[in-house]
């Protein structure tokens, strides 16, 4: 009898314990590996028609066929005052819009990519010459704490 | 709620939201229907969580509600963990545990060995007789009602905390049951946030070498953007945007609406917006799917109203079986003591042995409370001549 329930008791934990993992997911669907890179390099100071880089990526190959297009703002205004800008594809795979700057500052990026199976929409800030103390405030309330890494312009 | 002009963007709402309660938005819910209002929820520093309503057309807040004092709520935790954490819920489980077994065991009790015909078996006796009306009303009763029972205490059972989460591991782990972080499991992560430009070597080639201060980065998708994907992918309109936890977080859209072949749970990354898992009803394993219809029925909504008359059935028969039972207890109890039968050893007695054995095994609180039981005759009912007068323990048995 000690045994028997020595062995119910056992079996009752053995059936509590086990956890689910993240690589459980594969078992019920795939998950690509989609990312969409931009690169705002392109764009040091206020100038027209500087290249704004856009990579596709899904499982790690580049993404040939999406259409691309980039709505740009500065930082310290509406979305509403956006300006999209088509992208055409580069030989190697890699998206460019030409993007016109007026004036230096913080500015706002936002793609949107779309293939038959990706939608994305990223969204990403980028400085294009220096920036005032307002916009400095800006950067940290858009990312807390960015505004330590360039350091020393508050 | 009157729905009167355009609709404000939802990032708007979440703003409006977050000046009446300051904190972090945990939840947005856009309503199902044009005349309901809009659901912000903030949780504070403090920890508490509140919800804010907004009229979505005049972007005026139309009440504040702290999540704990949710009416449904409330009867939600009173009806599965009787407002007592998770000692209430092991609570719970035991009894639903131990109301199969009673099932289990009355049906094999009721099981006709020399049945002649099927009064007492199929149809109750009513008239030979208040003693065996009652015996039938609830034998034949408990027959009749067993399968209803077994299927709403089998499904409750998925929300229990011991039971419940073992079968939801183990099946969602087998690739049976749901997809992970729909029950259980962790949801899949967002990309990291700031990619390191420095890394990215495929673009710029021949452009100027970065100052130190031409500073990039990536920023979560607006709440906006995370509407138009749910609308773009038909979830139903009944979901809940679910904000990200933290910097790997994800968006997460879910809905359980009435029909479980309605249901949704999509993430997606917070940083590019794109959708990293997609579940629906038709990407459940097999038991998956059995278990949300089964929850469904369980809460009365797969099927309207007739599921809820056949809630409210199950119901009074186990009401009524309680009572008959209870009744029977009481007219056969004798005089000082429970009435319980002389203790035997369980072991000459196979088939109900063999029925604890299994359902011990598969119901661990089970195989925990009569091991507690065990333990208790042991060490107390042995030893106090009372109790086993009461319990009609004969004195000096064997324990094994």
């Amino acid at each position: 009898m000690y045994r028997l329930l020595f062995a119910i008791f056992a079996t009752a934990l053995l059936t509590a314990c086990g956890s689910v993992s993240s690589e459980t997911h594969e078992k019920y669907t795939d998950i690509p590996e989609i990312s969409v890179t931009m690169d705002a390099r392109g764009i040091p100071d206020a100038a027209e028609d500087q290249p704004l880089f856009i990579e596709v990526n899904k499982d790690g190959k580049n993404v040939d066929t999406a259409d691309v297009s980039v709505e740009v703002w500065n930082a310290a205004e509406d979305p509403s005052t956006s300006t999209t800008y088509s992208a055409t594809r580069r030989e190697d795979g890699i998206y460019v819009a030409p993007i016109d700057i007026e004036m230096t500052g913080l500015y706002l990026a936002k793609a949107h990519v779309s293939t038959g199976e990706i939608k994305a929409t990223p969204l990403q800030y980028f400085m294009v010459g220096h920036l005032s103390a307002n916009e400095f405030d800006l950067l940290e309330e858009l990312v807390p704490g960015e505004n330590n890494a360039v350091g020393g312009h508050h | 709620m009157e729905a009167t002009g355009e609709r404000l963007a939802p990032e708007e709402q979440v703003n409006i939201a977050q000046n009446e309660i300051e904190g972090s938005v945990t939840r947005y819910r856009p309503g199902e229907d044009p005349e309901r209002s809009a659901e912000v929820a903030i949780a504070t520093e403090d920890g508490t969580s509140y919800t804010v309503f907004v009229d979505p057309y005049e972007g005026t807040v139309l009440g504040i509600l702290n999540d704990d004092r949710r009416i449904m709520d409330i009867i939600e935790k009173v009806h599965g963990e009787l407002m007592a954490g998770t000692v209430g819920d092991r609570i719970v489980e035991l009894a639903a545990c131990w109301t199969i077994i009673m099932i289990i065991t009355g049906l094999y009790l009721w099981f006709p060995r020399k049945a002649k015909d099927i009064s007492g078996i199929l149809l109750p006796r009513l008239k030979q007789g208040r003693k065996i009306m009652i015996r039938d009303l609830h034998a034949v009763t408990g027959f009749w009602w067993s399968g209803g029972l077994l299927l709403f205490l089998l499904t409750g059972m998925l929300w229990t905390g011991l039971w419940g989460n073992s079968v939801q591991n183990i099946t969602t782990m087998s690739g049976a049951g749901y997809p992970p972080s729909i029950w259980i499991g962790p949801a899949p992560e967002s990309g990291v946030k700031t990619e390191e430009i420095a890394d990215v070597s495929w673009a710029a080639e021949d452009l100027p070498a970065p100052r130190s201060e031409n500073l990039s980065g990536r920023l979560p998708v607006s709440i906006n953007d995370i509407v138009a994907s749910a609308e773009e992918m038909g979830v139903h309109p009944t979901y809940d945007i679910f904000y990200p936890s933290g910097e790997t977080g994800v968006f997460t859209l879910s809905t359980f609406p009435n029909q479980a072949q309605d249901e949704a749970t999509v993430h997606i990354d917070q940083y590019s917006g794109v959708t990293l898992a997609d579940y629906r009803f038709q990407d459940y394993g097999f038991i998956g799917k059995v278990m949300a219809l089964g929850i469904t029925t369980h809460k009365g909504l797969q099927f309207g109203l007739i599921n809820q008359l056949f809630g409210l059935v199950i119901c009074l028969g186990l009401i009524s079986m309680i009572i008959t039972g209870f009744w029977m207890w009481l007219k056969r109890k004798p005089q000082g003591n429970t009435g319980a039968p002389a203790s035997d050893r369980l072991i000459h007695h196979k088939v109900p042995f063999i029925i604890l054995i299994v359902l011990a095994i598969f119901f661990p609180l089970v195989g925990i409370s009569l091991i507690a039981v065990f333990l208790f005759d042991l060490l107390i009912v042995q030893r106090v001549p009372m109790l086993r007068k009461w319990l009609n323990v004969k004195e000096k048995r064997r324990t094994d």
